[in-house]
């Protein structure tokens, strides 16, 4: 769906950000890209729906250079982005014209519109707050209104930046959720994160360090690697893994969470 | 931020159910009637009819609160007119405030006034995209395009303007806050305080700005051709209203 052969990016003032890039995304995967910050994550996905061209390098959204002026706006309708400041996608007053922005820059008729925005609601859960003002919402609110307005433009793929580092725990469980039952529907997802336990739900994992793929695989395989070199990862995983080098689990054990490894140790009858 | 001026106040008045256009242009009507009255008493009916219309709207004094913000510049506009109108000085002193100077003074506040109150009713009244769509449907006939924008894109500054100027104002009041956690004299010395918390305001809406504009490309805006979610249609109604404030706005004016 997407494919990235050797893309490079440099700054106008020559800082190169990302180096010699090779990226596969498949259709209906869910990829997490993980880094630091200044690794170049939000370089990399920027070139995905052609907000950023490369220095050098090409860049496809199904089969189409991201390059081609004719075809920008049909790969920023196929690839929908969501941003980490959820005050600075904000373009509507109320939900329900924040989210109507897309399909009228898709020029579609009122009743369409209509109905797009009322579904794409829906599947975000904020149907009783359509006519709040973006104002009154709260962090979380105004995230999923953001992931509605690009939901309504019906995109395949949904590149998610950051988009829970603003919030608080119980909101960011929450966009997780949605994003998960969004990937569960056939959406294609890459989602980028500096949390290592948001990687864990993935297909994939890519770790970017200084501008270049540092790790590319399966949670699994990706998280043993940072773990066997001595760096941290989630307390659990860290747990599962001490009790497999110990032979006291499977080696296939991988816990998502605290409560999945619990049920590994001592199944809940 | 529920009652902010010129924030949206949901309802199904007849104020609420009237066409954009409609609404548009009796403010319009209506600003030009009340630049031209020049007696206290003729402002004093407009004020009646905005009473009228308020509850006509439904929407209480909420209204009329939410241009307490705006104190200060009315009792600056007065100070101004009161202390530099020539005239018969009030006391008998170097510098007072004139007969004239007060009598004016209280003419271009209330004006004023009910300005904001009539702006603040038509944004109460209506959506922010509504009075978009409305705008751009206004602005669409003219040759736009000849200075090089069009209808969408100043109907689309407008809109943006109604959300980011509260927002604005939220983003100035968190950096004040922050900045007066972190020992500055703001309260003593408002001056300074106010430059010092003007490069960061400036500094964060440039910021924002580039991000809603990436947000916005993202979601495939061009700028040419857009359509809306709401589908503007002129009632019978509509034109009954459009008919009578054009009727006596001719009245007023010629008659």
């Amino acid at each position: 769906m997407i494919e990235l052969k050797g893309v490079s990016y440099s700054y106008p003032n020559g800082h190169k950000v990302l180096d010699n890039i090779d990226i596969r995304i498949e259709k209906g995967s869910f990829t997490t890209i993980l880094g630091d910050n200044g690794s170049g994550k939000s370089t990399l996905i920027r070139h995905m729906n052609g907000l950023l061209k490369p220095s050098h390098g090409v860049v496809s959204v199904c089969g189409v250079d991201t390059a081609s002026p004719t075809d920008i706006w049909k790969i920023r309708q196929t690839v929908g982005m969501v941003f980490q400041d959820p005050h600075s996608q904000a373009v509507g007053a109320t939900v329900e014209e924040d989210v109507a922005f897309g399909p009228e820059n898709l020029a579609l008729e009122s009743d369409e519109i209509r109905l797009l925005v009322t579904n794409a609601i829906a599947n975000v859960g904020l149907e009783c707050l359509e006519d709040s003002l973006l104002m009154s919402l709260s962090g979380g609110q105004l995230q999923k209104t953001a992931i509605a307005g690009v939901l309504a433009m019906v995109p395949e793929i949904l590149i998610f930046d950051e988009v829970t580092s603003m919030l608080d725990s119980d909101s960011r469980s929450q966009i997780i959720d949605i994003v998960r039952q969004l990937n569960k529907r056939g959406k294609t997802v890459v989602y980028v994160t500096h949390h290592m336990e948001e990687a864990l739900f993935a297909d994939r994992v890519i770790v970017l360090e200084n501008g270049s793929i540092a790790s590319d695989g399966t949670p699994r395989d990706v998280f043993r690697e940072i773990y066997a070199s001595g760096r941290k990862v989630p307390p659990h995983l860290e747990l599962a893994f001490r009790l497999q080098d110990a032979g006291m689990i499977s080696p296939d054990v991988f816990p998502v969470d605290a409560l999945s490894l619990k049920e590994e140790i001592c199944p809940s009858r | 931020m529920e009652g902010f001026l010129f924030s949206y106040v949901a309802g199904k008045s007849i104020l609420h159910g009237l066409d954009p256009r409609v609404k548009i242009f009796s403010v319009m009507c209506l600003s030009i009637l009340i630049f031209r009255s020049s007696a206290l008493v003729d402002l004093l009916v407009f004020a009646l009819l905005f009473v009228g219309l308020t509850i006509l709207a439904g929407s209480g004094l909420s209204g009329i609160r939410s241009v307490r913000p705006l104190l200060p510049i009315f009792v600056f506009i007065f100070l101004i007119h009161s202390f530099f109108t020539e005239g018969a000085a009030l006391f008998n002193s170097q510098f007072s405030p004139t007969y004239e100077g007060l009598l004016k003074g209280s003419l271009v506040t209330v004006r004023f006034i009910l300005l904001i109150l009539y702006g603040s009713l038509l944004t109460s009244t209506t959506r922010p995209a509504v009075i978009t769509a409305g705008i751009e449907r206004i602005l669409r006939p003219l040759p736009l395009r000849r200075v090089g924008v069009t209808s969408f894109e100043m109907a689309t500054m407008m809109s943006l303007a109604l959300y980011f100027v509260p927002h604005l104002l939220w983003y100035a009041g968190q950096i004040k806050d922050s900045q007066l956690s972190r020992g500055s004299k703001y309260r003593r010395d408002p001056i300074s305080g106010t430059l010092s918390l003007a490069i960061p305001v400036l500094k964060g809406s440039m910021r924002m700005a580039d991000d809603v504009a990436m947000a916005m490309e993202s979601r495939c805006y061009q700028g040419n051709f857009r359509t809306s979610l709401f589908e503007l249609k002129m009632t019978a109604r509509d034109v009954l209203v459009c008919s009578i404030v054009l009727g006596v706005t001719a009245l007023v004016l010629y008659a």
